[in-house]
């Protein structure tokens, strides 16, 4: 079931090899990584630790001054004798002002990046470059501002426009400019919740038909459980840790975020058409599954999607109760049981090789005598459900490194 | 009006519309640099810009009549390169009104320029567009208002000009008599017609100028006075 999404991966860029050290003032960043050369990677972390220093760094805005490099497979950005600009550099960098041109309309905007997209290699080639005519170049503007809900906006001056708004068309700007890497700066932080969910719901879908690797800056767990493929966790200027999103959000000894907004990714397939009840059931593995409210979204028979379970959503019991509202009740073992502040815990479930995690009371804890390794049921009241992009899930079950 | 005040009419708007294209050429590219450097000693180079705004014109006027002296080395370079002298003639008038004339050129640009959003432009270089791009697709169509204030200014502020004049030019008609030293030279041998035509037609010229420029947006009027940044 796997094979269709490995291809994408094979076709994308090298990873990005990131050797970073500057000093400015009281502030040392000093980071070493390779980033993945797929998907969203959440560079998470409190403010001043330096997520948006790297970001500056990694689209040539600012130079590190002790020592640098940075390169896309053997393509040195900075480092081996080269250091290019941000123009040369084929980044497309948003932050949470749009920062749209003034004087041209949004049309003319989208128009600005394509007339500027360089030869590139990601998937937005074959419908929009440099050297495309202007009528392909229209046709890939209507599609990108499709995909970003803007089409009714084409006309408009920025001005015009609401905060949201103004995001969506930086964003489809910036993919419409080819980007060998997409930079998000906290590109939902200036939004209020509904133009939030706008960007999100624009991001997924973009996200899900592209692969062009993204890194994404931001401190909300609710953002990186929504979008992140990887997680590098930052603090005081270091990585802290770093390794697929659904790995390390799934450990309970690593804080990440209040772990009230915190949860679980699952990935799984659509079985069967949304039911009459407007519920839709995900098939995790062989033996588990999981009914959900599908909303409103649009899913077909073998779509693979990705679901968030928040981990206040998930309850314990030892046996399996008939009597309950809650449909999903799965059996389950426990991972890990991790004491978090105010009494509670942080349990890790494996459901069959994917792990979920539980937010209970130490006292249930105690009540229900759970230890690591007891079998019981999970009761999974709210799944949050999305198309899954094409990630190859193969990468799921072989990257089990979590670098502390 | 005699034929040398139509001749001191058409010399003014020549040193006027070359003096205006002299001060747009050096004074962009100097109000960009002056808006972006970090330079640490960028204020000395904005106060010497600013200084004829303060300074009485026969203080400069003194200075470049003493430089335009045919034998310092920039009166002999000029000799040298153009076959002509600069004291007392068009040439001096031009390199007087460009220093006399710039902070009025450069002080609107600088403002706008210093107006224009930083992530703006470290957006649009991200998007793949250089140094140059950005300049010309960017920051001047961004800064079309500026643009003809700042030349409207330096336009009209060279047709006012006296006192440089009237140090380095000499009143040589049909080379350096132009309308202001015309009007002197008029009430200086009593002929007060003339002097009131002449000094008519300044007054007009310059008001109407200025109801033009105010009129096309209080915006404008803004940056000029205060140099307040706007969006067009």
């Amino acid at each position: 079931m796997n094979d269709s999404y490995q291809n994408r991966a094979a076709v994308a860029e090298p990873a990005l090899q990131v050797a970073l050290a500057s000093r400015s003032d009281n502030f040392y960043l000093d980071v070493k990584h390779s980033f993945a050369s797929t998907g969203i990677t959440a560079i998470f972390g409190p403010s001043g630790s330096g997520k948006s220093t790297l970001l500056s760094m990694l689209a040539g805005f600012i130079r590190p001054n002790i020592n640098g490099v940075i390169a896309l497979g053997n393509d040195y950005w900075l480092g081996n004798g080269r250091y290019l600009a941000v123009h040369q550099r084929q980044v497309a960098y948003v932050t949470q002002q749009a920062a749209l041109i003034p004087h041209l309309n949004v049309e003319q905007n989208l128009a600005f990046a394509q007339r500027r997209a360089g030869p590139r290699k990601s998937a937005w080639r074959s419908i929009g470059t440099a050297k495309a005519p202007v009528s392909s170049q229209r046709i890939a503007r209507q599609q990108a501002a499709e995909m970003f809900g803007i089409e009714s906006l084409l006309q408009q001056q920025p001005r015009d426009l609401s905060g949201g708004q103004q995001q969506r068309v930086a964003i489809c700007r910036a993919a419409l400019s080819n980007p060998r890497l997409l930079l998000l700066d906290e590109p939902l932080s200036a939004l209020d919740a509904v133009s939030r969910e706008q960007v999100l719901q624009a991001l997924e879908a973009w996200h899900s038909a592209r692969a062009t690797p993204c890194l994404y800056v931001t401190h909300s767990v609710h953002e990186v459980m929504r979008l992140a493929d990887h997680i590098v966790q930052m603090q005081a200027g270091k990585i802290l840790r770093h390794g697929r999103a659904e790995k390390l959000l799934c450990d309970p000894t690593i804080a990440i975020g209040d772990p009230g907004e915190r949860g679980a990714i699952v990935y799984g397939e659509l079985l069967n058409e949304t039911a009459a009840d407007g519920l839709a059931e995900i098939k995790l593995s062989a033996e588990r599954s999981l009914l959900c409210s599908a909303g409103t979204a649009h899913l077909h028979r073998g779509q693979r999607l990705r679901a968030r379970i928040y981990a206040r959503d998930v309850s314990i019991t030892l046996s399996e109760p008939d009597d309950s509202s809650i449909l999903n009740c799965i059996p389950a073992s426990i991972l890990a049981i991790h004491s978090i502040m105010g009494g509670r815990a942080m349990v890790a479930l494996d459901i069959k090789g994917q792990t979920i995690l539980a937010l209970v009371t130490e006292r249930s804890v105690d009540k229900l005598s759970l230890r690591t390794g007891c079998s019981v049921f999970a009761q999974v009241k709210g799944i949050a459900i999305n198309g899954a992009r094409a990630e190859p899930i193969a990468n799921v079950e072989n990257s089990n490194e979590i670098t502390a | 009006m005699s034929s040398n005040d139509w001749l001191a009419l058409w010399l003014t708007a020549k040193l006027a519309t070359v003096s205006t294209l002299a001060l747009m050429a050096i004074g962009i590219p100097l109000a960009w640099w002056l808006a972006r450097s970090q330079f640490r000693g960028k204020a000395i180079i904005e106060a010497l810009v600013a200084l004829p705004i303060v300074l009485p014109p026969t203080v400069i006027g003194f200075y470049l009549l003493i430089a335009f002296a045919p034998d310092t080395a920039m009166a002999k370079a000029w000799q040298a390169a153009f076959g002509r002298p600069l004291a007392f003639s068009f040439d001096g008038l031009v390199l007087g009104s460009i220093i006399y004339s710039l902070p009025f050129v450069v002080q609107p640009l600088q403002s706008r320029f210093e107006g224009i959003s930083r992530a703006t432009l470290l957006s649009a270089a991200s998007l793949g567009a250089g140094p140059m791009d950005r300049f010309f697709n960017i920051v001047l169509p961004l800064s079309k208002r500026a643009l003809l204030a700042a030349a409207a200014l330096g336009f009209c502020h060279t047709v006012g000009e006296f006192g440089i004049v009237l140090m380095i030019g000499g009143s040589i008609p049909g080379q350096t008599q132009v309308l202001s030293i015309a009007l002197f030279d008029h009430v200086e041998s009593m002929n007060f017609r003339s002097a009131h035509i002449l000094a008519m037609l300044l007054l007009l010229f310059s008001f109407i100028s200025l109801l033009i420029l105010y009129a096309k947006g209080a915006k404008t009027a803004r940056v000029v006075q205060r140099g307040e940044p706007f969006d067009e």
